[in-house]
């Protein structure tokens, strides 16, 4: 194809962008938006103009030869002044201590940070802190995730449906040594300027969006600690407008020691059971389908049972599936483990492949520079076994008969040097 | 000078400042809240399809063109008083339309640089305008023209407005839309994205 002449691009263009399907106007959340936008603007002009006024008074000061003081300058209607009005991250402590780095004040959609904390804080003595990184490994395409502290990732599904003003709302309180609190993390629409969390403690936070750039795009962010009681509701504004308000089930927040996670309503797979709550999986308050990352690790055969490993990373964490097939049965197995992004070494979790005769899977995630990595059993033999790229990570699963377990494996990378040992932890621990 | 002059003076400045073109309701005669969305809503739903596709032609990317041009209307709503007197209000949006797409193009290439992205994984939902991308070599080879060429070609032949029209939204003489246009003519003449996808067309 050449462009020729006018015509003909005109032509092309035409043809082009009228191929693009267009969805019908949002012509609400333009309004939304829209008065958002005024009312900032109508802010930063009234505080143009106490600073206007302030400077002409103490010009007027300056140029009095004495005795009158200059009156001081006062900030208009919709300027905030003095010390942040909402829990400061870098000050907050305890139980509801949340926001962006820097909170009070501040209009929504705030800075743009690039794949920084939105969130942070103190809880039980702790310092805390959300951020969003891309855990993919080097090199493939972008895959963002919220994490605590670096760790204990929840997915980011960006252009998610929005649910007036909340497009995803996840709590994490089920954590290995930390019993007390628990995390909140928010995506929300653009025009949200502010939200208020109710906690069941009698505290409210009041927590301001931070605009997150992550993978080329801006994504608003928010979160919060909480007590481990739970919250109560959570309220999404724009300016003073109330968008929405969220009332999360008790059963999200009393479910953390029992053996069942809460479930979404809708949620498919989970066929009316409770899922069980693995310490670092977020648990998210709506139902999501969505997978942004799923394909076959591994297979095999042993003693005439034919087996599978496969992975999905979506909402429930790094969730690994385990089929077995012998004669005309099949049976399955599921566990799931916190997202984590990609490690030095690897991380291994052995869980049941196939409860009834014994036979015990192994799966995790390796470095993106590990070729392969080699398994050291039980009965003193050894296993190679080589990474499956899923997503643009690197994930390892095997099956061993019945009375074989893996005691350490060691990751060699593409030199053939060894990167470093680890030895497999059991399933949610 | 009166004080509503300085007032004045000042909103304007603010204006420049922050390089959109409407920013404060100040002393004009304002719609009661109810007729204005009501007159917004349907100047909105007229012109939303045109705007997507020209941000999509100014972009490449479908989210950040409805992004954009959500971000264009609601800088038309919070200024709709003026919007509305505007001689052209179609320009007028238009103009806000590309200078926003300007400054997110800007602010994309910075977070592009920092975090080496890709597409995001969508593995749920299909996006069409994959497809038309697929499929366009031309819209590929419009993102290689410099932002100003590339507003100035989707302006001129797919918009199909004068070069007095384009020199008023691009604000330039018309006589350098003439060259802008021409220049970018000769460039998509001897685009390499053009000649490699000759064979899937």
């Amino acid at each position: 194809m050449s462009i020729t002449d006018e015509p003909e691009l005109r032509q092309r263009l035409h043809e082009d962008l009228a191929a693009l399907p267009v969805p019908s106007p949002p012509v609400g959340m333009v309004i939304r938006r829209g008065s958002t936008l005024r009312a900032r603007r109508w802010g930063a002009g009234a505080a143009g103009l106490a600073a206007v006024a302030a400077v002409a008074a103490v010009a007027v000061s300056v140029s009095l030869p004495s005795g009158r003081p200059a009156a001081a300058g006062r900030p208009g209607p919709g300027v905030r002044s003095g010390p942040a009005t909402g829990s400061g991250a870098a000050t907050g402590s305890g139980p509801g201590a949340g926001s962006g780095p820097a909170t009070g004040g501040r209009p929504a959609p705030g800075p743009v940070l690039t794949g920084a904390a939105f969130a942070a804080g103190t809880a039980a003595g702790r310092p805390w802190q959300l951020s969003v990184l891309d855990i993919a490994d080097p090199g493939a395409r972008c895959l963002p995730a919220i994490m605590l502290n670096g760790t204990d990732g929840d997915v980011l599904a960006l252009r998610p449906g929005v649910n007036g003003g909340i497009a995803s709302l996840a709590f994490l309180d089920h954590l290995r040594g930390a019993p007390a609190d628990g995390y909140a993390a928010l995506q929300v629409a653009p025009e949200v300027s502010r939200l208020t969390a109710d906690l069941s403690n009698g505290r409210t936070v009041d927590v301001h969006p931070v605009t997150v750039a992550v993978c080329g795009r801006r994504v608003p962010l928010a979160g919060f600690s909480y007590p481990r009681s739970g919250v109560t509701t959570i309220t999404a504004y724009a300016g003073r407008q109330v968008l929405t308000r969220v009332t999360p089930p008790a059963t999200l927040f009393t479910s953390g020691d029992a053996a069942g996670g809460y479930v979404p309503p809708g949620t498919p797979g989970s066929g009316g059971t409770t899922l069980r709550l693995v310490p670092g999986v977020w648990q998210q308050l709506w139902s999501t389908t969505r997978a942004v990352a799923a394909g076959p690790v591994a297979s095999g055969q042993l003693g005439g049972t034919r087996w599978r490993i496969s992975v999905q990373l979506g909402a429930g964490g790094d969730c690994f599936l385990g089929r077995t097939f012998g004669g005309q049965v099949a049976t399955g197995a599921t566990d799931c483990m916190p997202v984590q992004a990609p490690p030095s070494t690897a991380v291994l979790q052995r869980f049941v492949l196939q409860p009834r005769a014994g036979m015990s899977g192994y799966a995790g995630l390796a470095s993106p520079r590990a070729a392969y990595l080699m398994a050291a059993l039980s009965d003193g033999s050894s296993l190679r076994v080589r990474p499956a790229e899923v997503g643009g990570r690197r994930y390892i699963a095997l099956a061993l008969p019945p009375g074989r377990a893996v005691t350490q494996v060691t990751v060699y990378g593409r030199s053939g040097r060894p990167l470093g040992t680890v030895s497999p932890v059991p399933a949610g621990s | 000078m009166p004080r509503h002059a300085t007032l004045r003076s000042y909103l304007d400045l603010v204006s420049d400042v922050t390089g959109e073109v409407a920013i404060l309701d100040t002393t004009e005669t304002r719609l009661a809240e109810p007729a204005r969305q009501h007159e917004f809503g349907q100047f909105m739903t007229a012109r939303w399809a045109g705007l997507v596709r020209l941000a999509y032609g100014l972009t490449g990317d479908r989210w950040l063109a409805e992004d954009v041009a959500q971000a264009a209307l609601a800088s038309a709503y919070a200024a709709w008083w003026r919007v509305r007197r505007a001689d052209d209000p179609d320009a007028y949006v238009r103009r806000i339309l590309i200078n926003t797409s300007n400054s997110r193009f800007r602010r994309r290439r910075v977070a592009e640089q920092a975090h080496a992205p890709g597409e995001l994984p969508d593995a749920a939902v299909a996006d069409p305008s994959e497809l038309v991308g697929e499929r366009s070599a031309l819209l590929a080879a419009l993102r290689e023209l410099p932002a100003r060429q590339r507003a100035i070609v989707l302006l001129r032949y797919w918009d199909d407005l004068s070069d007095v029209q384009v020199a008023a939204i691009v604000g330039c003489s018309p006589g350098t839309v003439r060259s802008q246009a021409s220049r970018a003519l000769a460039k998509l003449r001897g685009s390499a994205v053009l000649a490699d996808r000759g064979g899937s067309q």
